[in-house]
This record gives structure tokens, C-alpha cells and sequence, in this order.
């Protein structure tokens, strides 16, 4: 009885995956057959995510590449690494097999993902690969279309040069600061800690920067605030500012600061990413400023360089999505396009 | 009747492999290539040779949460060494070091008789807190070319990474079918009392199996290391679930003492074609994590339901026994 059941299990499960196929297949058709009565039919694009349901940003970043594929009717196969090199680097090896007309990759290691890029260029040299959104390390390789995305190493200098100019307006001897890093070992957290190293290095402002910690706080806004609240206890008055990384910790510092009942703007901080949450907190003074990267744009700037690409126009080998600063001065004009792309909560 | 539908129970796994690679076949016109098909196992052999080493501790009743820890820390390892001791030593090396992880928890489970999670999960994330002070926590590079043949180098157009899988397993199989390190590992892991009562040395054994489960991970480490010609402290985060899903897949029991690499060998190429699979029928990301998990559900809930009561009381029991 109990064996006869598990036969029927198997059988059910059979039917289902060939079911499944042929549903899939009928879809396929449909989708086709609206995509031919668009300008460009068939085309096929891979794009190689090193996360999705694990990011703030690559999930809303994942909705705006198929947004932008249906629109052009293409057919997008999205792939999800889930952090892991050794995944993407199967997954990228896999979609090149797919009867790509174009290919594109957010690395889960800048460095790591070279040698597979190299790997299918030369068993697909007509493939067009492009990195989207993170850099690899080198940044120009021959293999490469070229790299569309957010530079995270000029945010970096460009928060660390809105520092530097708060520092100046307030007439600072000296700030003393703690740096709120990303999850360490992950690209865009390295970048954005030299970024805002360079650019207070090159205002020949290192004097009147004094770091008192610094901690990785894997973008989380709840340990943003744990480790602000240790800050808090450790360094009391001492502190003047906390340099984040990216929103989610910026919100946590906030929280912390609440917490323990400072005016805004006591202590300075920021965010980057420009959520609504952030907008809003630079809007009622607790942030000097975040860097507005809409997920959105990020998405569509890489479908557009790929368009190009697949219409034969040349391209420069990096097209940099404009990051905007947010500060006291624009958030109102900002909050609307926030809201927009993030929700009201976020 | 009968024989059909035992046939159709025991070789399940099979069954698994069949109708995914009929459901590919479908979709993908280019799949009974060599490259693609070699392609699939190619993909598996990372996690493959470290669930190879996972079963053979997982028999013995003890796991190890480090693997993917000592797998990265090894790849970072080698590529610093290979500045000042050139890329034979360097690798030779790598994998001692990573090995020796290992002897740590082998040393902590035994003499210290720490429970294997606790004991694991303190050596994971220790390594992992190495590999990120060594690297500064930021990638580095192999500087030597010759190191990408490892990984990446190929034979007759197929990786020469395969053929180490394919030694592995043999090595492991034929340890645990034919030698006192296999027979003593069911044993072991069947009913520790019993086994340490015939006069198994029980210590002994379970310290070498940790030994192994690390070698493999170092093994493996220095073949992703060479195919992303990178080291970094990032990599193994979520390895280890990773290989206990194949080996426990494979039918190889999380209470010890049951299972085998060739059932483990059939999970990693499930994972594996699950994977191909999601690329080649576009699978929604939103809907994959649902679909692996019910593909990996269905496996476990058939073993469990085809094992019987009367093991199942049995696991019950080593399992009071235990706490």
C-alpha cells in the first residue's frame, strides 16, 4: 500500500516537470509570438545575478531589467547566484550555451569572475558580454563589451568630498569619526572605504580627520545600530560622525542616535542608495546627505548599452549611471522619485 | 508487481536523473552534446568532492559545518604561498594547511568531545575570520599563469577538474566497501556503544574522518581558487548546506551509520541538473528556491517513507541517546 503510494508520488512528480515543460513551452510561444509583433523579434538576453531576494537593490534592479526586456520584446533569462562564485561561475557558463544574442553579468567577485568571462568569449567570440553594475578587477578586459553601472569608487569620493566640505563650512580643527563599512570582502564595500579615503587624502584634509573605529556592518541597518550604540557607550562626546556605506546602516546609526535622545545633527551621517526612508531623515536633518542610485535606472542604463550594442553602434567602454547627492537642499525634490521606485515605507 | 515497484523505490534517484534529463533534452536542442553533458558534471565537481567527504563523516554520525570555510581559506592560502614557494609548493602546502583544519576538529570533537556542530561551526567561522585577515578582506589575485591549469585546464575538451572527481570517488568507495576505514565508519556510526565494545578505537577513526571531510574541502579549494584565479574569505558562505543537501540527498542518513557515495554522486548530478535546468526553462527567480526545495522534499520524504518505521524508531532512539 505504503509502496504503491510512493509509485503514484513518482508518477505524479513525472507528470508534473513534463507538464510542466509543455506549459512552458506553450508560454514560450505566446511570449514569441508578442515579441514578433514588436520591432525586434527573438532576441534572447542572459544576465547573470549575483543575488536577488538577498539585496535591497537587486530585487526592485531585477524588476527593471525584465521591465526593460518586455519593453524592447526580448526574452530575458535571469539567473540568481545567491552570493556564491563557484554558482555564478556555472550559471554564466550555462546561459552562454543558451543561444544568447547578448550577455550580462553583475560579478559576485570582481576578481573572480575574470577567468570565466575570458572562457566564454573565446568558445562564443560573437557573444556581446557586458558587466553591469559592479566592476571586475581589472576593470578593462579584452573579453568585454564594456561595463555599464554605478561607479561605487567615485561615491565614495563623492562622499567623502561632501564630508570634507562640512568639515570646512563648520571650521573643524579636527573630526572624530567612525567608518560603518559594508559586509567585508564584497566589492562595492572596498570601493566606497578608498573612495572616501582618496578624496579626503587628496582635499589634504587627513589631519583634521581622526578615526576613532572602524567595523563592518554588512549593510544591515540592525547592526548598523548595534554598533553605533557600542560607539556611543565607548566613545560618548567624543564622536562627531559615522561615515556608512550604504542607506540600510545609515538608518540603523539613526535609529541608535534616537535612541539615546541626541538632536538631530549632533552627531552627522549619511546613507547611500537614496531610499525613502534616507530621503526622508536627510529632509528632517538626521542625515547631512545620501547618494541617490536608482535601482531603476541602474537596470535600464544596462539594457540600453546592451541595445546598442546589439544594433552595432560603438560604445565607450564604460557608461556611468549618474548618482546624484541628495542633501538638506534637495530632498523635498527627491522624495517623490524615491517613493516611486522604493515605496513609501522603504 | 512487487519487483517493479521496489526497483522503482530503490533506484529513485535514477528515476530523478531521467526525467530531468528527458525534460532538458526537450528544451535544450544542444544537450546530448559531450560539452554540454560533461558540462553538468564539471559544474558539480567542487561540491561533489567535498559531499564525497561529507558522507564519509556523515556515516560516522558526526558533520562538519567548516567546509566551505576551510575551502576558501585554503584558496587563499595557496595563492599567498605561491610568491615564496612557487606553485608545486605552494599548492602542496595549501592543502596540508587546509587539511589540518581537520585535525582541529577532529581534536575538538574527540578530546574535547565538543558536539560536532558547535565544535565546526567555531572552526568555520575562525577561518573564515583568518581568511579575511590575511586577505585584508578584499580579493587576491593568483600571480602565477600555470596555476589556472588545475581548474580550468582541459583534456580532449573536458575539464581536467572531472578526472579528480572521478578518482575521489573511486578512492572513497572502494575505502568504504573494502577497508576497516569504511567498515568501522558504518559501525561507528550504527551504534557508537557497540562499536567502541567490539574494540573499535572509536577516537581514532572519527579523527581521521574529520582529516578527510577537511581534505576535501582543501582539495577543492584549490580548484575553485585556480578556476576564478582568486582568493577570497567570501567564497564558502553557503557551501556547507550545500554538500549536506547532496550527500543527504544521496540517502546518506544525518544520524550516521547509512549511506554511500554512490548515492551522494547522484545528488550532486541532481543539484546540478536542478541548476541547468532553472537556466534552460527560465525559471522565474522568484519561484526557484520553491521549486529546489520541493525537488529536494520529494527525495527525503520517499526515503523516509520507503525506510520503514522500524529504522525510523531506531534513529529515534541513537537520536535520545545523543541528547
Amino acid at each position: 500500500m505504503k509502496k504503491a503510494l510512493i509509485v503514484i508520488l513518482i508518477a505524479v512528480f513525472a507528470l508534473a516537470l513534463i507538464g510542466g515543460v509543455s506549459c512552458k513551452k506553450e508560454a514560450a510561444e505566446e511570449t514569441t509570438a508578442a515579441a514578433e509583433t514588436a520591432a525586434a523579434a527573438g532576441v534572447k538576453i542572459g544576465y547573470s545575478m549575483p543575488f536577488i531576494e538577498d539585496s535591497p537593490y537587486c530585487f526592485p534592479f531585477s524588476e527593471a531589467l525584465k521591465k526593460a526586456a518586455t519593453s524592447r520584446g526580448w526574452e530575458i533569462i535571469l539567473t540568481d547566484a545567491k552570493g556564491d562564485i563557484n554558482t555564478q561561475v556555472n550559471q554564466v557558463e550555462d546561459l552562454a550555451g543558451q543561444d544568447l544574442d547578448g550577455l550580462l553579468v553583475m560579478p559576485v567577485d570582481a576578481a573572480g569572475i575574470v577567468s570565466v568571462i575570458e572562457k566564454v568569449h573565446s568558445e562564443y567570440p560573437d557573444l556581446p558580454i557586458l558587466v553591469s553594475n559592479t566592476m571586475t578587477d581589472p576593470a578593462e578586459i579584452d573579453a568585454l563589451k564594456g561595463f555599464a553601472g554605478p561607479n561605487s569608487y567615485l561615491e565614495g569620493k563623492q562622499m567623502g568630498a561632501e564630508y570634507v566640505k562640512y568639515v570646512e563650512e563648520k571650521g573643524f580643527d579636527v573630526i572624530n569619526y567612525c567608518h560603518l563599512t559594508g559586509t567585508a570582502g564584497y566589492g562595492a564595500a572596498i570601493d566606497r572605504e578608498n573612495g572616501f579615503n582618496d578624496a579626503v587624502k587628496e582635499a589634504g584634509a587627513e589631519a583634521k580627520f581622526n578615526l576613532l573605529d572602524l567595523q563592518p556592518g554588512d549593510w544591515s541597518p540592525d547592526k548598523g545600530q548595534t554598533i553605533t550604540e557600542n560607539w556611543l557607550t565607548a566613545f560618548g562626546d567624543e564622536l562627531q560622525m559615522i561615515y556608512a556605506h550604504n542607506d540600510g546602516m545609515g538608518i540603523g546609526v539613526v535609529n541608535a542616535l534616537k535612541a539615546a535622545n541626541l538632536e538631530p545633527g549632533k552627531i552627522v551621517t549619511n546613507g547611500c542608495d537614496g531610499q525613502t526612508q534616507a530621503v526622508q531623515l536627510v529632509k528632517d536633518g538626521w542625515m547631512l546627505f545620501t547618494i541617490f542610485q536608482s535601482p531603476m535606472s541602474d537596470g535600464e542604463l544596462s539594457m540600453s548599452v546592451m541595445e546598442k550594442l546589439l544594433k552595432g553602434e560603438t560604445v565607450e567602454y564604460f557608461t556611468y549611471l549618474e548618482t546624484p547627492t541628495v542633501d538638506a537642499s534637495n530632498a523635498e525634490e527627491y522624495l517623490p522619485k524615491a517613493i516611486e521606485i522604493w515605496g513609501a515605507e522603504y | 508487481m512487487k519487483k517493479i515497484t521496489n526497483i522503482l523505490i530503490d533506484q529513485k534517484l535514477i528515476i530523478i536523473i531521467l526525467i530531468l534529463v528527458i525534460a532538458l533534452s526537450f528544451e535544450d536542442k544542444n544537450f546530448f552534446t559531450i560539452k554540454s553533458l560533461a558540462s553538468i558534471i564539471e559544474h558539480a565537481v567542487i561540491i561533489g568532492i567535498m559531499a564525497a567527504g561529507m558522507t564519509v563523516l556523515l556515516i560516522s554520525g558526526s558533520f562538519d559545518l567548516s567546509v566551505g570555510s576551510v575551502m576558501a581559506f585554503t584558496g587563499i592560502i595557496t595563492i599567498i604561498l605561491q610568491k615564496p614557494l612557487g606553485l608545486f609548493f605552494s599548492v602542496l602546502a595549501g592543502l596540508l594547511i587546509g587539511t589540518s583544519v581537520g585535525a582541529i576538529n577532529g581534536l575538538l570533537v574527540v578530546k574535547g568531545r565538543i558536539n560536532a556542530f558547535i565544535a565546526t561551526l567555531g572552526t568555520m567561522v575562525i577561518f573564515k575570520g583568518f581568511g579575511l585577515a590575511l586577505t585584508g578582506s578584499s580579493p587576491i589575485k593568483s600571480t602565477i599563469p600555470a596555476f589556472k591549469v588545475i581548474g580550468q585546464g582541459e583534456f580532449f575538451g573536458i575539464e581536467i577538474s572531472l578526472f579528480y572527481l572521478i578518482i575521489i570517488y573511486i578512492v572513497v568507495w572502494y575505502l568504504l566497501k573494502y577497508t576497516k576505514f569504511g567498515r568501522n565508519n558504518y559501525a561507528i556510526g550504527g551504534n557508537l556503544q557497540s562499536a567502541r565494545l567490539s574494540g573499535i578505537n572509536v577516537n581514532i577513526y572519527t579523527f581521521f574522518y574529520f582529516v578527510f571531510c577537511a581534505f576535501t574541502a582543501a582539495l577543492s579549494g584549490i580548484i575553485l581558487s585556480s578556476r576564478v584565479s582568486t582568493g577570497n574569505a567570501i567564497f564558502g558562505d553557503i557551501t556547507n548546506m550545500t554538500v549536506i543537501a547532496a550527500a543527504v540527498l544521496g540517502g546518506t542518513s544525518l544520524f550516521g551509520g547509512k549511506g554511500g557515495v554512490i548515492g551522494t554522486i547522484q545528488g550532486v548530478i541532481i543539484l546540478s541538473l536542478i541548476e541547468r535546468a532553472m537556466t534552460v526553462f527560465n525559471v522565474d527567480t522568484n519561484y526557484q528556491l520553491l521549486v529546489r526545495g520541493l525537488i529536494i522534499l520529494f527525495v527525503v520524504v520517499t526515503d523516509a517513507v520507503t525506510s520503514g518505521r522500524k529504522k525510523l524508531d531506531i534513529g529515534r532512539e541513537v537520536i535520545n541517546k545523543k541528547v
